[in-house]
């Protein structure tokens, strides 16, 4: 009883004390009611997903989702299944899906992180694009990270003598390389603000997936259609789809496989020849057992720098120009492969490289043709049904478009889009005027230089009927035989020896110099034919000198025999292209040679009275053998009066200031005239400062000028012409100026910027057309 | 009794007087037992002279026979033994038989309420005539309890006295605050053991732990040593310590050695330490979930793989066992422990002589695994009456202190970081073992150097540096005091005391390499450290002391006047080396590479001069004052000297005519008290300019000196004034007490430490500065109702409660009230503001979970949507560069500009309790005891510190299980839900009221049930005493705080101050079982 007693008062005064404390609060840290179960309990939860649910459970997956991770899970309704039976004729059930297969399927539907269906629609690699702000035509990141890897990537690898190694199939091959895995597969997802920023159409998507949006927010995986709305998981999300997605395939897998119909082999052994393996010392070092000092393969990259992109990645790369992304640029950069059979490459083979002086077959053919071949069917970026029509760039950035009815076999790979055609696409560079020296042997030299000099995309660029190029290129064995041009394999250099009775000098040939000299030898139109002498501007800015006579073509000096030779020689061009789209492609025997000689001195030496005028109304700085009035960014065409001329007007006696009028109206500013016609009829602005002029600005006298055939006129103030000046030896006298000044060039930099013309009577404003 | 022999025969050798006159009388006889008649041995045969000195005497041999020569045959001699009636035989030649009766003497287990005065204290008042406020609490039911300090004991039990256990580590001190934060130092009081102020610390080193070191003094007595304690409060009483005194002080009285026949007490307590149980953290699956949301709301997809590839879950990984456990750090690092405490007592005494001895060896393991405190304590209380005028006292305390303790890393940022804050935010998906690819344990544990968390050095493995590191702490304290009181005459008493203070204390830091992640050049590779430091002090006292001179009974005048020197030192050495050749060799002094060697040294002195006069009259009316003044080495010519002082008053008004027929009135008083006490800055040499090497030792090639500090001509003591009206109310014949206090405490000319001032002055600071106010204001009220008490049954219960506001009445020139105007995430903008108090909280109102994107929009104060000129929506953003998203926090727009900014900060809490203090009850029956005490704060606020780390979901660290309420889809709106999962969100946790929490807690801190053995029992076993105790600490708490513990301490140096939780180890619950046997 005393114990009750005892007890009893406990009990009263702890009860008094609880019912001093206010409740106890909820329990923050249990799990809250409305949270729901993870992923895989989700699923289960409803029974549109039992096929998926015994692939889940087949492949361990079941425990893995509902253990940790974060997930997006494109779950297939029981439908897809039964369409995936159907187009699967020999599996009934999931039971009969061989298991490694089924886990490729299986992880192929599961994304890695949790993605709401605005989200799937609203990220870009900067991170979440504002969805509410409709003016932002920010790219879209469309794609996705599943949990699917190749993993255990190997390559037969063999030899090449030309260029390292080159992939082989792992069966042919004694040895291999292993590859570490860059990454997981990455899945597309499309929706229509991707398709709309991009200015493609939804049609695009049918083009590959022969299904039809049904409306703007449907969403697809792949080719399945996402159903409803996100079903929420405590670790994730899962949606509803309706098609069973077979994993994507990369380009080199789509390529490298075996088909009934069809082949790409030609191609993929064309690919093949461009692999690069880098050793991945981190990725050895970091596969099991290798810090304990067990055997483990050496892991590699592969990737394929020559060509357009690395067929093999999964993680795609931005376009070049491409610059301060953020790491993980795959979501938003996809690439594209064309891939002709291997009919249709030999269709090409045929038509381009034939036997003979070509190079018979593309085998034969030198490497950088082969990587033309190969990359003018790759793109950086994927190829949809609107780039066919309207052209897009190739990994040649040839803006190339293919006919639809060529496509045989389409396919959204993991990395490119792919498209399988039965016509090749035909590399400019092999129907422009680089044509021949790709396609014909004996070019090699000259063709690898201009791939050096980076000059091969002007070549090759498409040109209006009235500017179509005239290449002039001298061949393997000319240049070989005259040294001129030399490309010495050990060292990689180019060189030219400057031959003499007792001596041989080497100047090595650098990259401009290379430049200089094929845009020398590059004639922006083709000539007329009328006057004797025609004079073409090539891509340097100097002139090839026509001579319609006797076919002879020449730079603005005379040519000589090999690089700055003693001999003269008189060069008659051979055309050498088949039908190229943009020119015509010569063949020359000695490179052509340009003037270097200035204004300044050309007068100087050749109208020595005009120049004495020049020097006493001193225009000229003799110290710095320059004339006051010459820019050297003008073109100038110079009449320079003979000593008959000058006499007949008493030039010498008039006063400074009308001395240095009647001088300056014998240059014409800014263009240069011959006597080819070509230059139209008109008024010319003189560098004469005319009578009009204020202070405010200077106005130049214009005189009136008719061009014709072989003959340039002055027109007379009264009418009927004044004077003529007509195509002789002491017409277009060309005076230039070295641009690379102060640099020691095998080809200098030159620029024609004034032309002159021996003119027999002093023109004289007061009596000349001019313009008012 | 032998060892107490040389004792003896030394003290009766120094007190002998070598005169010697008159003629020799030689006395020869045999002492036998009075009842068996057989001889007893070692029994003292002392000759007295006539002043009852001891001037002669001997032992009896093994037959019980002895021979005196007698110096002087008028002498008296006395025979004693303990155990025996002590008895005078006569003075006559030949041989006796002298026979002695058994003592029956047996002292019960009675609490003596010292009514007179004691002799250690300063001021001679009788402790009824106490008028000034001071409580004192007698700790001798405390004893059995499972405590091991008396910082323990104290809690709850006295008003105004707010006791917080800083950690629940083994070893580890409290915070002692009396009546508010009174200053911008170290508020603790001053701790005066047996009228000896123990030393404070007093060098710059290891500031950071100064509060816990010096409350550490009380640890380190036994518990079973103390027999009081007396809580001085308000400046009247403390005044008399002076310049120490304005904190409050605590006196502490031991047991001493008291008449009776030789006792020996033993006890033993066993006691097992649960650790409560810890927030619940994420496991290691829940926290990957966490972390790749975190990411992904951010950023949509993970960029970095190589940081992402410990996270995802991915069975290919080949780390993947290493980062898919569920490690719950916390339970790895938390155990439940055990403690033994020993403790052995020897106490009995003569008229001459008495003594008392004790052992104690407490041997506490801690919660937090390698952590645990062993003390041995020793101490001698020795009185030696020389004459009847003449008491000669020794005193020697003896303490080893061993503590393991565990070490606390760099967190990267100059902060450390200790194991149970890494177990907290440590990635729960790590393993504390390594495993190889394919999944076997290594058997190292798992440190990589870099991990998904980062640096391996910060983010360590708690397990690995628990078990291989170390932080060991060996304190031994000494302290030695010798009194001598000298009756002069009948009122006047002259008392000399010298102490001597010894402490030394040596750090043994060892850091292997195999506990952090770290390669193999790191500096922190095999790292060494050690430091000792000693500090020692001598300490005199003179002290007159005079009563009563008058022969009228109306009048009774008292007082005394003291010198006191005072003399400290300290001294300290470092040495810290790295990569010792072997994790073995672990002693920093090997050839290794030494990182730093440093040392120091100090000294102070002080002079004291105290005086007070107590008058009584009628013994009705009181008035008490005391005067003192203190001169300290730390102070400048200018403010060298000090004056304290302190005047009661009291009126006994019970003992009025008018109320003597009032026969429930007890005595009763009512009193007032005014003092000031005073303060002087911790730093020996606060007030010198110095001047040290140039940080790069040198300028333009040259050595080179800088100056450092600036000379502080003027520093001057922190003087604290307090005015205190209380009332003391005994009634129902001493049934019921009350006491009731109202309190006032002024300090004024605050020392700040580290006082900043422009740097155009060639200083960053000054060391230290006086300036401003700061007002303690209060009540306290204790109580104490014996319901129930007969032969049989004690039924009491007491209640104390006290409530204290400060605040700043003024603050100093030019300081700057704005210590963060920072409002980033956990942050909170900190100010002061006069007229406020010290602790508050400002921060932003936290109004929930934006549901959905739309929502987000600025609102005006109507409560209308805010349109821009385009007629759109004006977004809510933070600082106008994050725009809040659905699923991020609500902070409330105060200025309604669509801005949260620092504009939208307001006063949110504070961190000073409203009231707090304890209550318990006692209930005996027979040798029953029961008893329970409890301990509450209420009123007061908590940054929940542990659930801004663990709730943010904005970086690496774990988190609470708390987030799985977190929001994550648009337009989810559910109860009680947390923010979005944001990696490195710029506002989702904000220095809010989400955080602030009220800290009001009840807590049962003591539950004890008792047996005591009946006496016809013990007397069968042949034994005095014995006791069962079965004791219970700290069992439940009554809190709707939802961290870890409530009990959050105080830091009084930084006048920003807010209550924030850290997350220290929270205390134990401790279950004890005590046994106790007296012979």
């Amino acid at each position: 009883m005393r114990r009750t007693r005892h007890f009893a008062l406990m009990a009263l005064a702890m009860s008094l004390l609880m019912g001093c404390i206010e409740e106890e609060p909820f329990d923050k840290y249990a799990r809250p009611d409305w949270l729901a179960g993870k992923v895989f309990t989700q699923i289960t939860d409803t029974t549109i997903f039992e096929e998926f649910t015994k692939c889940l459970q087949r492949t361990g997956y079941d425990t893995i989702l509902n253990t940790s991770g974060s997930y997006t899970v494109f779950a297939p309704n029981n439908e897809a299944f039964d369409l995936f039976f159907q187009e699967h004729p020999t599996y009934n059930s999931v039971e009969d899906i061989p298991l490694p297969e089924l886990e490729e399927i299986v992880k192929y539907h599961l994304v890695q992180n949790p993605w709401t269906k605005e989200q799937l629609r609203s990220l870009d690699v900067y991170g979440w694009i504002d969805p509410k702000d409709e003016t932002n035509d920010e790219p879209r990141g469309y794609k996705r990270e599943t949990l699917l890897s190749d993993k255990d990537l190997k390559y037969g690898t063999r030899g090449t003598d030309e260029f390292g190694i080159a992939i082989v199939d792992t069966t042919k091959s004694s040895w291999y390389r292993r590859v570490a895995t860059d990454s997981r597969k990455y899945v597309p997802i499309f929706f229509k603000s991707y398709f709309d920023i991009y200015d493609l159409s939804l049609d695009d998507y049918t083009f590959y997936f022969d299904r039809t949006f049904q409306d703007n927010n449907d969403i697809f995986y792949m080719e399945a259609r996402v159903l409803g709305p996100e079903i929420f998981a405590e670790n994730g999300f899962i949606y509803n789809i309706d098609r069973v997605v077979t994993p994507a395939r990369n380009a080199y897998q789509i390529i490298a496989e075996t088909y009934t119909d069809k082949s790409y082999s030609r191609y993929l052994n064309l690919v093949n020849l461009f692999p690069e393996f880098q050793y991945n010392q981190a990725a050895t070092f970091d596969q099991p057992g290798a810090e304990l000092g067990l055997n483990v393969d050496s892991l590699f990259e592969l990737s394929f720098p020559e060509l357009a992109f690395d067929l093999t990645r999964e993680k795609t790369s931005p376009p070049p120009g491409a610059v301060n992304l953020p790491g993980n640029v795959t979501i938003r950069y996809h690439h594209g492969m064309i891939a002709p059979t291997n009919e249709a490459l030999k269709k090409l083979e045929d038509e381009y490289l034939p036997g003979g002086s070509f190079w018979d077959g593309i085998d034969n053919a030198p490497l950088n043709i082969k990587r033309i071949v190969a990359n003018s069917h790759l793109s950086m970026n994927s190829i949809y049904r609107t780039d066919l029509e309207l052209g897009f760039f190739n990994g040649e950035q040839d803006i190339v478009s293919v006919s639809e009815d060529a496509i045989i076999h389409k396919e959204y790979g993991s990395n490119a889009s792919f498209l399988g055609t039965d016509e090749a696409i035909v590399p400019r560079a092999f129907s422009s005027v680089t044509g021949p020296i790709y396609l014909r042997k004996g070019f090699a030299k000259i063709m690898q230089a201009i791939e050096e000099s980076g000059l091969l995309p002007a070549l090759k660029r498409e040109r209006p009927p009235d500017e179509r190029y005239m290449l002039f290129v001298e061949s393997d064995q000319n240049t070989s035989a005259d040294s001129s041009f030399i490309y010495d394999r050990i060292t990689g250099n180019y060189l030219a020896f400057q031959i003499s009775a007792n001596s041989a000098q080497q100047f090595f040939i650098t990259k401009n110099d290379l430049r200089t000299l094929f845009l020398n030898h590059i004639a922006i139109r083709e000539p007329q034919g009328l006057a004797r002498k025609e004079f073409i501007p090539n891509l340097a800015g100097n002139f090839l000198v026509f001579n319609n006579e006797t076919g002879e073509v020449r730079g603005t000096a005379n040519t000589t025999v090999g690089y700055n030779g003693g001999e003269t020689s008189i060069v008659i061009p051979r055309r050498i292209d088949i039908n190229a789209d943009n020119g015509s492609t010569y063949e020359i025997d000695d490179w052509f040679s340009f003037s270097t000689t200035s204004l300044y001195l050309l007068l100087q030496s050749r109208f020595p009275e005009f120049f004495q005028l020049i020097v006493q109304a001193e225009l000229a700085k003799t110290s710095l053998n320059q004339f006051t009035f010459i820019s050297k960014s003008e073109n100038y065409t110079v009449f320079a009066p003979n000593s008959a001329a000058l006499n007949a007007v008493q030039a010498d006696t008039l006063p400074k200031e009308d001395l240095q009028k009647f001088i300056l109206a014998h240059f014409l500013r800014k263009q240069i005239v011959f006597t080819d016609g070509y230059a139209p009829s008109g008024y010319y602005e003189t560098v004469r400062p005319d009578e009009s002029s204020s202070e405010f600005g200077t106005v130049y006298t214009k005189i009136n000028i008719e061009t014709a055939t072989d003959e340039i006129r002055f027109k007379a103030r009264e009418g009927g012409y004044y004077a003529t000046v007509a195509e002789s030896d002491s017409t277009n006298m060309l005076a230039g100026q070295i641009l690379s000044e102060g640099q020691q060039s095998t080809f200098p930099m030159l620029l024609n910027n004034a032309v002159v013309h021996k003119i027999d009577r002093a023109l004289l404003i007061s009596e000349l057309d001019v313009s008012q | 009794m032998r060892k107490l022999k040389p004792i003896l025969m030394l003290l009766m050798a120094l007190a002998t007087v070598t005169s010697t006159y008159g003629q020799d009388v030689v006395l020869r006889g045999r002492v036998i037992d009075a009842a068996d008649e057989l001889p007893v041995i070692g029994a003292n045969i002392i000759e007295y002279d006539d002043e009852n000195r001891i001037i002669n005497g001997t032992i009896t041999n093994v037959n019980g026979d002895f021979v005196l020569e007698m110096r002087d045959a008028s002498h008296a001699v006395k025979v004693s033994v303990i155990g025996y009636e002590t008895k005078e035989i006569p003075v006559t030649g030949g041989q006796q038989t002298i026979k002695l009766a058994p003592a029956n003497l047996e002292i019960e287990e009675v609490t003596v309420t010292a009514k007179a005065q004691s002799d250690y204290s300063l001021t001679n008042i009788a402790e009824r005539d106490n008028a000034s406020s001071t409580v004192k609490v007698n700790l001798a039911d405390m004893a059995d309890a499972g405590i091991s300090s008396a910082s323990d004991a104290l809690q709850g039990k006295v008003s105004g006295l707010d006791i917080i256990a800083v950690s629940g580590d083994p070893g580890s001190g409290s915070q002692l605050v009396i009546r508010g934060l009174s200053s911008m130092g170290n508020s603790q009081p001053l701790i005066v053991i047996d009228g000896i102020p123990q030393m404070r610390v007093s060098s710059s080193f290891n500031l950071s732990s100064s509060d816990a070191e010096d409350i550490s003094n009380l640890v380190n007595i036994a518990l079973q040593d103390i027999k009081s304690i007396e809580i001085l409060k308000d400046a009247a009483s403390t005044a008399v310590y002076g310049s120490q005194g304005a904190d409050g002080v605590l006196l502490i009285e031991t047991f001493k050695g008291r008449m009776g026949q030789v006792q020996f007490d033993y006890q033993y307590k066993s006691s097992m330490n649960i650790q409560p149980p810890a927030i619940p953290m994420l496991d290691g699956n829940e926290y990957i979930m966490l972390q790749l949301e975190q990411w992904h709301n951010n950023y949509g997809v993970l960029n970095n793989q190589n940081e992402i590839q410990y996270i995802t879950y991915d069975r290919d990984f080949k780390d993947f066992y290493n980062y898919s456990a569920n490690t719950d750090w916390i339970g790895a690092i938390t155990q439940n422990a055990m403690t033994h405490d020993h403790y052995f007592k020897v106490s009995g005494g003569g008229e001459k002589t008495r003594y008392f001895t004790s052992f104690s060896y407490v041997d506490e393991g801690g919660t937090t695994i390698n952590t645990s405190s062993k003390r041995f304590s020793t101490r001698i209380n020795l009185d030696y009456f020389l004459s009847r005028n003449l008491l000669f006292s020794v005193q020697f305390n003896y303490t080893n202190n061993r503590t393991d303790g565990n070490l606390e890393l760099d967190r990267g940022d100059g902060k450390t970081r200790n194991i149970r804050e890494m177990a907290y935010i440590k990635s729960p998906n790590m393993s504390i073992w390594e495993y190889d690819p394919y999944g076997n344990l290594t058997g190292e544990y798992f440190t990589p150097i870099n991990s998904y968390q980062g640096n391996g050095e910060i983010y360590f493995n708690p397990v690995a540096v628990a078990k291989l590191g170390k932080k060991d702490n060996i304190r031994n304290n000494l302290q030695n005091t010798f009194r001598l009181r000298y009756k002069i005459t009948d009122w006047l008493t002259l008392h000399e005391v010298v102490s001597f203070q010894y402490a030394g204390t040596k750090y043994e830091n060892y850091l292997p390499y195999n506990a952090i992640g770290a390669d193999w050049l790191a500096w922190t590779i095999n790292k060494a450290e050690e430091s000792n430091n000693i500090n020692s002090s001598i300490r005199t006292e003179t002290r007159m002391t005079f009563e009563a001179p008058f022969k009228n009974e109306n009048h009774v005048l008292s007082g005394a006047a003291s010198w006191i020197t005072n003399q400290e030192s300290y001294e300290w050495m470092n040495i810290q080396s790295n990569r010792t050749p072997s994790t073995d060799i672990q002693d920093p002094a090997i050839d290794a590479q030494i990182n730093w060697i440093g040392g120091g040294s100090g000294e102070t002195r002080q002079l004291g001069a105290v005086g007070n006069l107590n008058y009584k009259y009628k013994d009705k009316y009181l008035l008490q004052t005391i005067i003192r003044a203190d001169a300290h080495s730390s102070f400048g010519a200018n403010y060298r000297w000090g004056v304290f002082k302190g005047l009661s008053g009291g009126w006994r008004f019970s003992s009025e005519p008018w109320l003597e027929n009032v026969g429930w009135l007890g005595e009763s008083m009512f009193r007032v008290t005014w003092g000031v006490a005073g303060r002087q800055p911790w730093d020996a040499y606060a007030r010198f300019a110095t001047y040290a090497s140039s940080s790069t030792g040198s300028y333009i090639e040259s050595p080179a000196i800088v100056p450092q500090q600036i000379q502080l001509n003027n520093l001057r003591w922190e003087s604290s004034t307090t005015t205190d009206i209380g009332v003391e109310l005994n009634l129902f014949d001493d049934r019921f007490f009350i006491e009731g206090i109202i309190y006032n405490k002024v300090t004024e000319d605050l020392l700040f430490y580290e006082y900043p001032i422009p740097y155009s002055s060639g200083y960053g600071d000054l060391t230290f500065y006086n300036g401003g106010e700061l007002e303690n204001r209060g009540w306290e009220l204790m109580t104490d109702f014996k319901i129930v008490r007969n032969e049989n049954w004690l039924w009491s219960i007491n209640f104390n409660t006290s409530q204290n506001s400060n605040r700043f009445n003024n603050l100093p020139d030019n300081f700057n009230r704005e210590a963060s105007t920072s409002i980033g995430n956990e942050q909170y903008p900190r100010r002061v503001v006069e007229g406020e108090a010290i602790g508050s909280f400002f921060g932003f109102r936290y109004l929930g979970v934006w549901s959905r994107d739309e929502d987000v929009v600025a609102r005006n104060a109507s409560g209308e949507i805010i349109y821009d000129n385009e007629g759109e929506p004006v977004p809510l953003s933070y600082k106008g560069t994050y725009i809040f998203k659905g699923g991020d926090p609500i902070y409330e727009d105060i200025n309604h500009d669509g801005i949260i900014d620092l504009n939208d900060v307001v006063y949110i809490g504070d961190s000073n309790p409203d009231f707090m203090g304890g209550f318990g009850t006692t209930l005996k029956y027979k040798n029953y005891t029961f008893s329970t005490s409890f301990h509450y704060r209420l009123g007061f606020d908590i940054v929940n510190g542990v659930a801004i780390q663990t709730e943010g979901m904005l970086n690496k660290n774990n988190q609470s299980k708390a987030v799985l309420r977190r929001w994550r889809v648009q337009g989810q709106d559910d109860e009680n839900m947390l923010p979005r999962a944001y990696m490195w969100h710029p506002a989702s946790n904000l220095g809010s009221d989400r955080y602030v929490e009220p800290g009001d807690y009840l807590r049962l801190i003591n539950m004890k049930i008792a047996y005591r053995l009946p006496a016809n029992v013990c007397q069968k076993l042949n034994i005095r005493s014995m006791n069962i105790t079965a004791s219970a600490r700290k069992m439940f708490t009554f809190t709707r705080y939802s961290g870890q513990d409530p009990e959050v301490g105080q830091n009084a140096q930084d006048p920003f101050w807010i209550g924030f939780d850290y997350a220290n180890t929270p205390p134990p619950k401790i279950l004890t079982l005590s046994l106790s046997i007296g012979i």
